[in-house]
């Protein structure tokens, strides 16, 4: 399947991160069973230069895989991933993955974890610039450890590098992170739910950072979270994943406010907010879980909880239809198919495109 | 199963009525709560006072380390006394809870106030049945009979909508969601009139969180109980509840009904909580969230614990608390600027 150039992003530049039929199984043995769990799916990303790309979804749904994948901390089964067009080294190729790691960081989820306990600040951001080779000289590397915690907004940036994790609340942790990420001069940033195990009040500092990042320095960004109006409020773009498919892609406020498939609406009528008080809205949803989801083999793996479920879903896998503005839907209301008049919008929309379906 | 049939098999007592009068069914007055630790004790909770009314869904909402959990923790004297001091009143119909003997206590947990609590999806043994352990709840608080209690936990699952086969199932066998119905069925079974919920939907999907608490409401609505919603989501209590309650470094700082929260907030946290939430809907602006981090238990600052993130802090708050008064009907706020026209 070819990958319709973004009409976002400028032709000129090669985009930071191209990835192609990116698929992960996961293969479980035990008593001369063996199954495999495809874990992410025939996924396509691509991030311009100072994009910001969000991979929407559930737990289980593969966005933490998908960016493992990015990172090489992890082999794909199948799939390319092109970074500034340049193929992404194995995961056994030592000397290519140092290289690597100096175009791609990643920002974890969990800055308790992500900082060693028994190394302060100063420790932490220049071991990533002298491994990587960014600055020669430890004098270099502290001067410029003090610019990133300013950058970061940890002042005074002296004191700061002296601390140890422990002395840090979870949002100076986590910006210290972010400091170490970009201690190494990357090009694209994977952020994997960096606000979720932060408090409430410091996540909009932690998310203007990254933008402020992301517009300033040219980067691009996966950013990976379960938070729809956390994806809307950093992304320019939005890929919704669901049991390890990118069931929706688009502009984001396209797919906000125009979503276009059954999950991506169910996933917005399920955010808490003041505009539905009083309403107690129901979400039409069966009682599927994600691994009964998984199980509907050969068809649409959102078909079990599908309020406009057709035959057809149960049957096949739905391409990945082309619609206006490069958004992109993987069901079978946009193919041009009767859908029995349930989204007539948008099915009408692309029933008139006839937008082809790939081999 | 339709909602009707749900409350008709759920109310075996009286028709629940929905009376949102003035007596509180539940009161805490001027309760503090402090842990003990090698290094002195840490004032978790400070001075707290609020009533929830029969009937009526309440919020409240903090950060980690803003005493909300402790808060209802203590009033439901689950805090071994080894652990804590606790001082002050818990009244719940008109009985004060922390001067219950262990038997009276018995006798209103559960039965009348009941608690699902904070990763309450973890909270169910491992190693027995569904069926079991909710059985072992209603003859743990008095219901005997084998035969009526088979019938209730089937009543109860009916409730929240979970099919019958999951009893003869263990825990591992569910998903988080199941899971977190289970036990708030466990906390339904005898019909009480306060249920406290810490945190209920926190470790879930934004899907499965929308249906649990969707159905929650609609039982709360057709049974009549009151709930004290604990949980650092705001958004979650806007849309839900009818008051809420806001804490900060273990004070209440603000408490008003959702609506006024939401369009006239007066403490600058609650302001702040406010710009933390990016909207899904409306117009797409910069927040600011609130600067800086919140402040340790332990090293509380002087006067207003707000005050060192505070955009309004002036020198009195540096050095005098300032107390939760009245500013409006049904609005309390504990912020010395409250009254000035601001921003």
């Amino acid at each position: 399947m070819s990958i319709d150039v973004n009409p976002v992003c400028d032709p000129a530049s090669l985009p930071v991160l191209e990835a192609e039929h990116l698929t992960k199984n996961f293969v479980r043995q035990g008593w001369g069973q063996k199954s495999v769990l495809t874990a992410v799916d025939d996924v396509h990303l691509r991030i311009a230069r100072g994009r910001t790309l969000a991979l929407v979804g559930e737990s289980g749904s593969g966005k933490t895989t998908t960016a493992w994948l990015v990172a090489r901390l992890m082999s794909a089964t199948k799939g390319t991933i092109r970074v500034l067009g340049q193929d992404a080294p194995r995961t056994s190729d030592r000397p290519g993955l140092r290289r690597y790691r100096q175009k791609v960081q990643v920002v974890f989820q969990d800055p308790f974890a992500a900082l060693n306990p028994v190394h302060d600040m100063k420790h932490h951001l220049i071991r990533p610039m002298l491994s990587l080779g960014v600055t020669r000289s430890a004098e270099e590397a502290t001067e410029r450890a003090l610019q990133l915690m300013e950058t970061v907004g940890l002042t005074p940036a002296r004191e700061f590098l002296g601390k140890m994790p422990h002395q840090l609340s979870g949002g100076q942790r986590q910006r210290v992170v972010i400091a170490r990420a970009l201690a190494a001069q990357p090009q694209l940033l994977l952020a994997d739910e960096p606000t979720s195990m932060l408090d409430v009040s410091m996540r909009m500092g932690i998310m203007n950072l990254l933008l402020d990042l992301a517009a300033e320095r040219g980067l691009g960004m996966l950013y990976i979270t379960h938070d729809l109006a956390g994806a809307r409020y950093v992304s320019d773009e939005i890929s919704v994943m669901y049991a390890g498919r990118v069931v929706e892609h688009g502009v984001t406020d396209e797919v906000v406010t125009d979503p276009a498939h059954p999950y991506t609406r169910l996933l917005l009528s399920s955010v808490f907010s003041p505009e539905h008080r009083g309403v107690l809205s129901t979400v039409p949803d069966k009682e599927t879980s994600a691994e009964q989801a998984g199980q509907a083999l050969g068809g649409c793996p959102f078909a079990p909880r599908c309020p406009h479920v057709m035959n057809i879903c149960r049957q096949a896998m739905p391409p990945l239809q082309k619609l206006e503005h490069g958004r992109e839907v993987r069901c079978f209301l946009h193919g041009g198919h009767d859908t029995g008049g349930t989204t007539p919008a948008a099915a009408v929309e692309t029933s008139s495109q006839q937008a082809p379906e790939n081999s | 199963m339709s909602m009707q049939d749900a409350t008709a098999g759920a109310s075996h007592q009286e028709a629940p009525q929905k009376t949102r009068g003035t007596d509180p069914l539940f009161e805490v007055r001027n309760l503090s709560v402090d842990y003990l630790s090698a290094d002195g004790p840490v004032r978790a909770v400070a001075n707290v006072s609020l009533a929830i009314r029969p009937g009526e869904v309440v919020g409240l909402a903090g950060e980690s380390g803003s005493g909300k959990s402790t808060l209802a923790l203590s009033a439901a004297r689950l805090l071994p006394a080894w652990t804590a001091s606790v001082q002050g009143e818990v009244r719940f119909q008109g009985r004060d809870l922390l001067a219950l003997s262990r038997e009276e206590l018995r006798a209103i947990r559960w039965r009348k106030l009941a608690i699902v609590f904070q990763g309450a999806m973890n909270s169910l043994n491992p190693v027995t049945t569904i069926e079991h352990q909710i059985l072992d709840t209603l003859r743990a608080h008095g219901e005997h009979e084998p035969i009526k209690a088979r019938a209730r936990a089937r009543e109860l699952l009916d409730l929240v909508e979970i099919r019958h086969d999951v009893l003869k199932r263990y825990p591992h066998e569910l998903s988080g969601g199941m899971r977190q119905r289970a036990v708030i069925a466990i906390a339904l079974a005898f019909h009480p009139d306060l249920l406290l919920m810490d945190e209920p939907t926190t470790a879930l999907d934004v899907v499965v969180q929308r249906q649990i608490l969707t159905r929650l409401l609609r039982l709360q609505e057709a049974l009549g109980f009151a709930v004290m919603f604990i949980t650092h989501d705001i958004s979650v209590l806007l849309e839900l509840c009818d008051r809420i309650a806001v804490m900060y470094g273990g004070r209440l700082v603000e408490m008003a009904p959702a609506d006024v929260i939401l369009e006239q907030p007066r403490h600058p946290y609650t302001k702040g909580l406010l710009r933390s939430f990016p909207s899904l809907t409306g117009p797409k602006t910069r927040l600011s969230g609130v600067p800086g981090s919140p402040p340790s238990l332990r090293h509380l600052p002087a006067g207003c614990a707000f005050h060192p993130r505070c955009p309004l802090a002036i020198d009195r708050c540096r050095t005098a608390v300032p107390e939760l008064r009245e500013i409006g009907t049904d609005h309390l706020t504990a912020c010395h600027r409250a009254e000035e026209e601001q921003e």
